[in-house]
This record gives C-alpha cells, structure tokens and sequence, in this order.
C-alpha cells in the first residue's frame, strides 16, 4: 500500500528510532504521510496546521506547492531534511514529496544575560543556542549592505553548522579566502571550539587559541568593525572572532563606555594583572631564596624573619600553593552555586590561614598567591585567564634556577613566544588589522 | 621541522635544569651580616668583625662573630668556614675602621681597592672611623633598649633635616679620593654611647688615603656646607642668641688672572632665631654669625694649606680653567698658591 | 608605518648592547678630556657610512645585501659575506661572552658561566629561528621594557652626580683619530642589519637619523654617568665604570636597595635581542648563498659560537678577542656600504647610458 519511498524511509530508521513517526493522514479524499521525529516536531499542531493549509488549497500538488519550496526532492536529501528537524511530507503513490518546517517543539532558551561575562553599563544580551538567532542578533544591531555571512556544513558523523561573517570591503580579502579554504576543508567532526581551533593551523601545545570567544554581540560586532571575522557554530552561544589578538585580553568595547581615562586606567590595570600574574610568584622565588641582595635591610630582615622555620624551600613552597589555588579556582567553577561559597571560605580562608599558623608556608606568599589570583582575574576572558595563569610556571620554574635572570629571561622568552605566534599570517601581538584596501 | 625544533627545545630545557643551582639559598639560611669592622691585631694580621642581626630571639637582636687572618679576605673566609649558615655580604651598610688600621695609608688603600673590587660587598656600604677596639663598639647594641639590629646603619641615616650634624661617607667616595687629585675626603669618627648606641665625634680627613687631621663636628660641619650639601635645621648657639639655619646655598666664582688663583665663594645663609637674650638686635646676631663662620674656615683652611689637603674640593672649580695634566698638579703647585675670599651672608627669615 | 617603528627599535637595542659594555671602558682609554667629541665622529661617521649604505641600498629595490652581492656574482657574495659571517660568529660569541661576565657579576656570583651562557644562546637562538617577524614584534615590546629601566638609571644615578668631575673643554687637535682604538670603537656600531631587511620594507634616512639621535644621546649618558659619579681619574681604574655607577646609587625611600640589578635586566633584554638579530643575518646568507634551510646553519653555527664562548679562558684574551672581531666588523662597516653604493651608482649609470 505504502510507495516505495516511504518505505524506504522507514526501513533507514526501523530499529531504535523509537522517536520517529510515520503518521497517515488524508487530505482531499487521497493518504498523505507525514514523517518526522517526535522529540523535534510538535506533531498535533504541525497535523492542524497542515489541515487549515489543505483546506485553502485546491489539490495535493498546490498543498505542496503552498508548504515549502523544497519539494519533489531525492529521498536522502529527505532523510537529511528529517535529520535536522523537519517535517516531511509524502503523497500516497510516493510520488510528491514536500519538505516543511515544522511547528517545532521549543528545544532553545530564550535570549538570557551573559552567564562567563559580565558587561558593565551596557546592552545585556547574549548570544543563545540557536546559530539562527545569533547571526540575526548580529544583523539586527548591523545593519548594512556590506555584512557578509557564508554558511557552511562540515563535519563526519554530523554535519555542523557554520556561519562566517565578516564586512565587505574592511576585512582583508586573503584572509576571508583562506578562512572560507579552511572551512570548506574540513572533513573531521566538530565537536569543540578546539576542534575549529585546530583547523586554523597546527597550534596543538599552544596554550592561546586562534579564536577569541565572546558572548556579547556589541563586542562581536565590535570585532567585525575592527576587520576581523566573526564566526558561529550551532549550539554554541558564543560568537567566535578570528583572529585571535593579545589585545582581546586588554582591552573590550564596553570599557570605551567610559570616558577616555577611565578606560585607558582600566586597560593599564589589565596590563598590570598579566604582568603580575606572570612574574610575581617567581619574584618572590628569585628574591627569596637567590638574589636576597635586592631587597633594603629592613624589608630583608622582615622577609627573613617571616621565614624562619619554615620547612619547605621557597620554590616548593611557591609551587604548592600556587598549584593549590589553580585547584582552588577550577573546583569552585565546577561545583554547584550553592556549595561553591562555603568551599571558598574552607579553601581560601581556612587553609590559607592554617598553613600560615603550622608555619608551613610564610605569611608573605599568602599575600603574594592572593595578589596573583586578583590579577590573574583582570584580565577580560576565561580562556585568557587561564592561559596566562599556564604561562606563569615556565617563568617559575626558570626563577627558581637563576633568580632574578631566570626571571626576566622567562618574561623575555613569554613576550617572544607570544610574539611568534601568528593565525593566518596576522601576528597574534598586532593591535589592528589592516583594512583592506589601506595604504600605509 | 617544526617536530624538530621541539625536540630541540626539550633537550635544551632539561640541559638547563641540569644548571644553575649554585646560588640558591633560601633567605632565612643565609646569615646576613649588617656592619663590618676591620683592625689590625698586634700581631700584624688582620681582624674582620661582623655584627650578624638575631632573628628567632626577642631579647638579643644582634651577635658579633670574629675572624683573624693574614688578610681582610681570609679573615672573611674564616667566618665562612666556622658560620653556621651560609655568609651572605650583600647586605652589609657599614664597615668600620679602627684608627690602627685607619692610619696606615697602604694598607688602608689596599683594604678600600678590596672591598670596592668585591662583588658581594656593595659599594654603597658606609665608612667610619672609630679609636675603640671594633668589637667593643658592634656589641654596644646589644645592652641598649629599644633598639633594632640595623640601628647602627640608622645612626647615619636620619634623613636631612633631622640631624644636619652627621654626614656618611660612601664607600665608593672614598675610592674615588684615592685616585683624586684636586678632592679629599672627610670621614665620619665614631665611638659607642653609654644610653645611645654611637656617638658622633667628628671627622677624619684623608688625603689619598692618609689621615691629615680630626675636626670636631662643628668644623666638619663646615666642611659640608662648603661642599654645598644643604645643612637645614643645624643649631648653632652664639653665646647671647641661639639660632636655626633654615637654608644654606653656596656659590663658586673661580678665576686665573696672571697665573693667581682666587676663589670668590659666596655662602647665603638663612637663619631663624629660636632664643635671645633681652636686647639683642637682629643685627647683632648676623653680625657675630658672619664673623663665626669667617673666622672658623680661614683657620681651617689655613691648617689645610699647610697639609696640602684640599678638602673642600676647590680644585673641582678649576676644571675648566686649568688643563687636565696640570691639575693632576694641584695639590702641590696650584693648592698653596689658592686666595680664597669667603664672604657669609646671613638673612633672617 | 610600525614596521619603520620597529626597526628603529631594533636599531636602538643593538647600538645600546654594544654600547654598554665594552664602550665606556675604550673611550676613557682613548681621551682624558672632551670625551663627547668622540662619541660625536664616531656618530658623524656612522651616519655617513649609513647614509652611502642606504643610498647604495635604493639602487636595488625590493633587494637585501645578499641579493645584491649575488647579483655580483656568486664569487663576490663568498668573497665579501663568508668572511663577514665568520666575523659575526665571532662577535656574537664574544658579545654573549662578555655580557655573561657582567651578568654573573651582578645576579649570580657563584653560577659558573656556561650555564648562563647556555640560557642566553638558547633564547637567542629559538627567537632566531622565528624568524624576522619575530624579532621584530617582540622588539617594540622589550624596548617598552627596557627603556623605562634605562631612563631610571640614568635619573636615578642623577644623586650622585657631580658636574666637577668632567672637563666640557674642546680637545685640539682630535689625536684620537689616528688611534687603533677609535676604529675598535667604530665596530661597535650595528647598522649593517638594515640591509638584510629590505626585501620588504623600503627604509627612509631620515626616519633611521631620530633613531641615530637617540642612539647618540643614550651613548653620551652611557659615557658621561660614570664620568659624572667617579671622574676620569677614577674611571680608568674601574673593571665596569658603568655598573659601579649604578650599584653607588642608594635612595633611601627606593624599597629595592640594587639599581645595578635594573642595569642588569635591561642587559639581558639588549643582549637576546641583539643575538638573536646577529644570528638571523648569519643564518640569511648562509641560506642565500648556499642551499641549504636557515634554521639549519643557524643552529649549527650557534653551536659553533658557544663552543668558542666557552673556550675563551679569561677577561684579558676576552676583551682583546673582542676589540679584533670589532676591529674586523669596522672594517665591514666600511667595505660593505661603499660596495654597494659604488655598485649601484655604476650599475644605474650602466642602466641610464642604456636607455639612452
């Protein structure tokens, strides 16, 4: 009874698809089949909707003409088509075919508030789940002529979603080709913002990223303003900016809603942080327990005397809390909200004052640790919090070695790396992208 | 080859953690001396004296460690050996002299081009004089009250302004006067105090490393406003007034006018009086401050001529006027031949 | 316009490395008095061979000096650049050496000095091996890191200045013009890199001639802070005038008690760049001139450098070692600018005649 196609269909999902829905349905006296998964389509509206449409229209065919475009199409662009959530609807004889977007089950949650970033004095959207939304997110608050948006499907097992936008006639025409290259290329699944990364060129022991996530869309279109390209996997709610630049972690749109000081005091507190976070649990290694020498008399007898009967070394003392503390900080993000408080008090407050009490480790690299997590947060961005407090132990460890020397050459080696790194031959340590089309 | 410069790089970070421990010693494992003395034994070999600050006990900040040897560096290496810690020099802010090595010029131009050539001894460190035994003046710390492990170094920097008296001389500007032609070099003399830890006794003047005389602080102090170092707040008392100096500026005209020297100094004094007795004019006061001051550098520089010792460095106002190799000259041709006109100007504030 | 920025700063760096060091210590041998007329012919005579290079240079655009001594003929880039890139092996292990000793004088007095040695041609060589861009980038950042500590040195030794101890007079006639020392001294000059970057970028004279006057004024305050402090007579008697200077400074509100400690983190940031700029030349020609890839002969002739690092046994044979391999870089200085302008100006006359 059932045409070919159909049959075809059902015999793709026979076994453990229990989600998926063969319905009969008739319409001007003929059967129609509506087929889809029942997680993804809301059948009984989708069913009525369906009806009031048929009763408007004269025949099958103008039914299926006034549903969707896609119609009369090949059965695995119609397996395709129930894969991504559509409805699809077949005649009797198998041979029309439609494919519909349905009256969807609602799977997203609405636009919300930043949940990594937390924007002061400005427009507290964020960008959702939905690669749709995003890019209209973007459209609404862009609109011109010249914001281009290319849309890609890669992936093995999957096909993902891809979205690139960038603006015509500012971002450089050799980087879009080569991202849209890139792109298209890519034959391995998706899973990841570090499996995109990944296709951007081999950067697999590097702790920085060639894409900068954000969540906010006036700091997406912000970077496409500034000749960057922004692009958006779906289900990821994050608008991810290529390339990645140092100044990303400095410097965001929203401190320019402040008056020019403010946000220049702002970025330079920024600078301070990194550099803070890099170099000082390593001075107080270097100074500690190699080049004593530079501290005056008294703050050298102070700092000798904080020390005294201390068991550890200064460089294993330094390592464990400072190892203790990045455990500290990934523990609270992992648990609960309304645990993470008391595991702050107990980690922070209580441990924090019984090393210091059991002399196990002195009370100046408490301070010195609790500067370093305060500074080690200024910075604006998960990803470059963290891997700026990565970069810290190089540094560390080359203290421990050379003291104030080990020190500065980490720094200096830490600038170099950072300086080497390039994605897509646009160096990571620029402060623009050339527009296109700019002369020097 | 991107693979092979990671190679590279592993095989040179661990050949760098294979270096590069031999300086490392934690603070509190190192012993810390503050103040150094240096004297000569009877014997002819050298004593190295070293007050080392007490951390872990509240009723003794400082203890005083010795070593004899037949040189300044093996006396050093003495300590070294019989210190419980690792002797860390670095910190040292004052090295004391005891006149018997003080008054040996070579031997005391060979210990000051040795302490300036170390490299953990910084230059920085202050010289002082004194005409005890070295060790008696470290240990006074010891039984005051109150006071902490650096109170020695203190003693030399109170800040201007606090006590225009004491003045510090510098390591390196005691080099530097020994290898000077047209500057000599006045040295704090110290000695220890009964309820205070030093007192202050004048100066010493060397010439290229020899002792020409002892000022008192009055005259030293002279010394230093000549050398146009600031002497705000110095108290001087005249008998029917006592006065402050407020500011004090000092101006140089130098000039060579048919092979004479003449020296025009100009010395602008600000004063404000804190007590007087009935009757005492303003006039009076400047007047008889004028003729102190006039009076108190023309006998010192009369004494100064006589030595050859040019202390207040007015060789350094004929840089441009004379040449080079000649000023090397100075003290012998140029010096006895000086006229200087020292003229004091004193204004109430 | 911020590549122009950064080879100014790369500029800056290399004249500031070897400027630090050795320089001082030559020029108060040279002259007693007027010591600013030295550093000023010195200067002059910088900025003339510079102005013959670049103007040679702009004969051939978009070319390097390797290009253009190939042009040559391949027999002329062995003749004039191997023998220049043995000198550079030279001078760059020498140089390394010689920093390394001041170093260990300041921060690790018991370290032996291999170790750092191996430190310094380990960052040398992977900044090296990154690349021009590299150097370049990381450029701007350590000179925003460097010349901060540079002005506070100099600000901060100001206590201890006194204006006494020099001699401003005019020294008549400049004898020093025919001293062996003087030519030693004009090796320490580094311009010839601007001839390996432009490939890509078009150098302009005038913006290299501010980057000449701040080179020429931080070289007169190199000289003149120890003169300041100590005087001539002083001076001489000093192993590293520059670094006694700064160790005398004592500010009593400064918490840090060693100003020599800031000359020597700006050392090691002048050095690593320094290096890994000579290093990258080396391994630019050995590349043009012969097959093989840069990376290769840079690491391989980094290798070659260490070993003589190491093997110079003291101070002495150090510092002559060194006045030779600046000796013989004079002489590049001189041969390598002229060869090119008298070569361009011939080959251009060729091309005009040509035409006609």
């Amino acid at each position: 009874m059932r045409a070919n196609i159909v049959k075809e269909i059902q015999s793709r999902f026979s076994d453990h698809y229990d989600d998926f829905f063969i319905e009969e349905e008739l319409v001007e006296k003929t059967t129609i089949f509506l087929i889809g998964f029942n997680t993804l389509v809301d059948l009984a509206k989708s069913k009525l909707f369906v009806q009031q449409m048929a009763d408007s229209s004269a025949s099958v065919k103008a039914l299926f003409k006034n549903l969707s475009d896609r119609i009369n199409i090949d059965t695995e662009q119609l397996i395709q088509g129930i894969l991504e959530g559509n409805l699809v609807i077949v005649s009797q004889d198998g041979k029309q075919n439609v494919v519909v977007d349905p009256i969807v089950k609602n799977l997203r949650s609405s636009i919300s508030e930043p949940k990594n970033e937390s924007p002061i004095q400005s427009s507290t959207d964020a960008f959702g789940d939905d690669i749709n939304t995003n890019v209209g997110m973007i459209r609404k608050r862009l609109s011109t002529a010249s914001l281009c948006h290319c849309s890609y499907q890669v992936g093995e097992l999957e096909k993902r979603k891809i979205s690139m936008l960038y603006i015509k006639g500012r971002t450089p025409k050799a980087l879009i080709e080569k991202v849209n290259e890139q792109l298209k290329g890519i034959n391995t699944d998706i899973e990841t913002i570090d499996d995109l990364n990944l296709q951007f060129g081999k950067r697999r022991l590097s702790p920085v990223s060639h894409l900068s996530a954000t969540e906010l869309p006036i700091q997406a279109i912000h970077s496409l303003k500034e000749n960057r390209i922004v692009l958006f996997l779906d289900n990821c709610p994050f608008a991810l900016v290529f390339p990645n630049l140092i100044w990303d972690m400095l410097g965001g749109i929203n401190d320019r809603n402040f008056p020019f000081i403010l946000s220049f005091m702002l970025r330079f507190f920024r600078v301070i942080g990194l550099v803070a976070t890099l170099i000082l649990p390593a001075l107080y290694v270097a100074l500690v327990s190699v080049n004593p020498e530079v501290f005056k008399l008294d703050l050298a007898l102070f700092v000798a005397k904080s020390r005294e009967g201390i068991p550890l070394s200064a460089f294993l003392e330094t390592i464990a809390m400072v190892v203790l503390v990045d455990l500290i900080l990934e523990a609270i993000v992992r648990l609960p909200k309304s645990v993470g408080p008391a595991i702050t008090m107990v980690g922070g407050i209580i441990l924090g004052q019984a090393m210091v009490e059991a002399k196990l480790v002195s009370n100046l690299l408490v301070i010195v640790i609790t500067a370093v997590v305060i500074a080690s947060s200024a910075v604006i961005g998960m990803q470059n919090s963290l891997y700026i407090r990565l970069l810290k132990y190089p540094i560390l460890i080359l203290a421990s070695l050379f003291g104030i020397l080990g020190v500065c050459t980490g720094f200096i080696i830490t600038i170099i790396y950072l300086a080497s790194l390039t994605s897509n031959d646009v160096p990571y340590m620029t402060f623009r992208i050339k527009q296109e089309g700019e002369t020097k | 080859m991107k693979n092979k410069h990671c190679k590279l790089f592993i095989v040179f970070m661990t050949l760098l953690f294979l270096c590069g421990c031999w300086d490392i010693k934690d603070i509190n494992k190192r012993t810390i001396p503050l103040v150094m003395g240096i004297s000569k034994e009877n014997g002819g070999g050298y004593k190295v004296t070293l007050q080392i600050p007490v951390l872990k006990n509240e009723s003794q900040v400082s203890r005083v460690v010795t070593g004899k040897g037949e040189t300044v560096t093996s006396a050093l290496g003495k300590i070294r050996t019989s210190s419980e810690n690792a002797l860390d020099n670095t910190q040292i802010r004052l090295i004391v002299l005891q006149n018997n090595v003080a008054h040996n010029q070579q031997e005391l131009s060979g210990i000051v081009k040795f302490l300036m050539g170390s490299e953990e001894i910084p230059s920085r460190a202050l010289i002082a004089v004194t005409d005890e035994n070295v060790e008696d003046v470290l240990s006074s710390i010891n039984d005051k009250l109150g006071v902490h492990a650096s109170s020695i170094y203190d003693f030399f920097n109170k800040g201007a302004g606090w006590a225009p008296e004491i003045f510090s001389t510098p390591l390196w500007e005691m080099y530097r006067s020994l290898f000077s032609s047209t500057k000599d070099i006045a040295v704090p003399v110290i000695r220890s105090g009964k309820n205070t830890v030093l007192i202050f006794e004048g100066s010493e003047i060397f010439k290229k490393g020899k002792i020409i005389a002892r000022f008192n602080p009055d005259e030293s102090q002279l010394i230093r406003v000549l050398q146009n170092k600031n002497e705000k707040g110095k108290i001087e008392s005249l008998g029917f007034a006592s006065i402050m100096v407020s500011n004090s500026s000092i101006q140089y005209r130098s000039s060579l006018k048919n092979n004479k020297l003449l020296l025009v100094s100009n010395l602008h004094v600000k004063i404000n009086v804190l007590e007087r007795k009935d009757g005492v004019t303003n006039n009076k006061i400047i007047k008889e401050l004028e003729r102190i001051s006039e009076k108190r550098f023309y006998e010192i520089f009369k004494q100064m001529k006589e030595s050859h010792t040019d202390i207040f460095g007015f060789g350094q106002q004929f840089q441009q006027l004379i040449s080079y190799d000649d000023l090397k000259q100075w003290r012998s041709e140029y010096y006895p031949e000086l006229k200087v006109v020292f003229e004091v100007d004193v204004k109430m504030e | 316009m911020t590549q122009r920025i950064q080879i100014g700063a790369v500029f800056i760096i290399m004249h500031l490395s070897f400027g630090y060091v050795v320089y001082p210590n030559l020029i108060y041998r040279l002259t007693e008095t007027a010591h600013w007329e030295i550093i000023l012919c010195l200067g002059l005579l910088q900025l003339l061979l510079m102005w013959f290079y670049i103007k040679g240079l702009h004969y051939f655009p978009n070319n390097d000096v390797i290009d253009i001594h190939l042009k040559m003929g391949r027999w002329a880039a062995i003749v004039f650049l191997i023998p220049f890139v043995i000198n550079l092996i030279a001078l760059v292990s020498l140089n390394i050496r010689i920093h390394t000793e001041v170093i260990i004088s300041i921060f690790l007095p018991r370290t032996p000095y291999w170790s750092i040695l191996l430190l310094l041609f380990f960052v040398s060589v992977y900044t090296a091996l990154k690349g021009l861009g590299t150097i370049l980038r990381s450029s701007i950042f350590i000179f925003l890191f460097v010349i901060p500590l540079v002005l506070l040195n100099i600000f901060s030794s100001a206590i201890n200045f006194n204006i006494h101890n020099v001699t401003p007079g005019l020294d008549l006639p400049p004898k020093f013009l025919l001293n062996m020392r003087f030519f030693y001294l004009l090796g320490f000059s580094s311009f010839l890199f601007l001839g390996f970057i432009t490939s890509k970028t078009k150098l302009i004279f005038r913006h290299l001639f501010v980057a000449w006057v701040i080179v020429t004024l931080l070289l007169l305050l190199v000289v003149y802070i120890p003169l300041l402090v100590f005087g001539q007579e002083t001076v001489i008697t000093l192993t590293n005038p520059f670094l006694e200077a700064m160790d005398s400074i004592d500010i009593s509100w400064f918490s840090f008690n060693r100003q020599a400690i800031f000359f020597g983190v700006l050392l090691v940031g002048l050095v690593i760049l320094t290096n890994s700029v000579i290093f990258w030349m080396i391994g630019r020609v050995m590349q043009k001139v012969f097959a093989w890839d840069s990376s290769y002969w840079i690491i391989a002739c980094s290798v070659i450098a260490f070993i003589i690092a190491i093997v110079v046994p003291n101070k002495y044979l150090l510092e002559k070692y060194f006045l030779w391999s600046s000796g013989a870089q004079a002489y590049f200085m001189i041969s390598i600018p002229l060869t090119i302008f008298i070569y361009g100006f011939l080959s251009n006359r060729g091309v005009k005649v040509r035409e006609k």
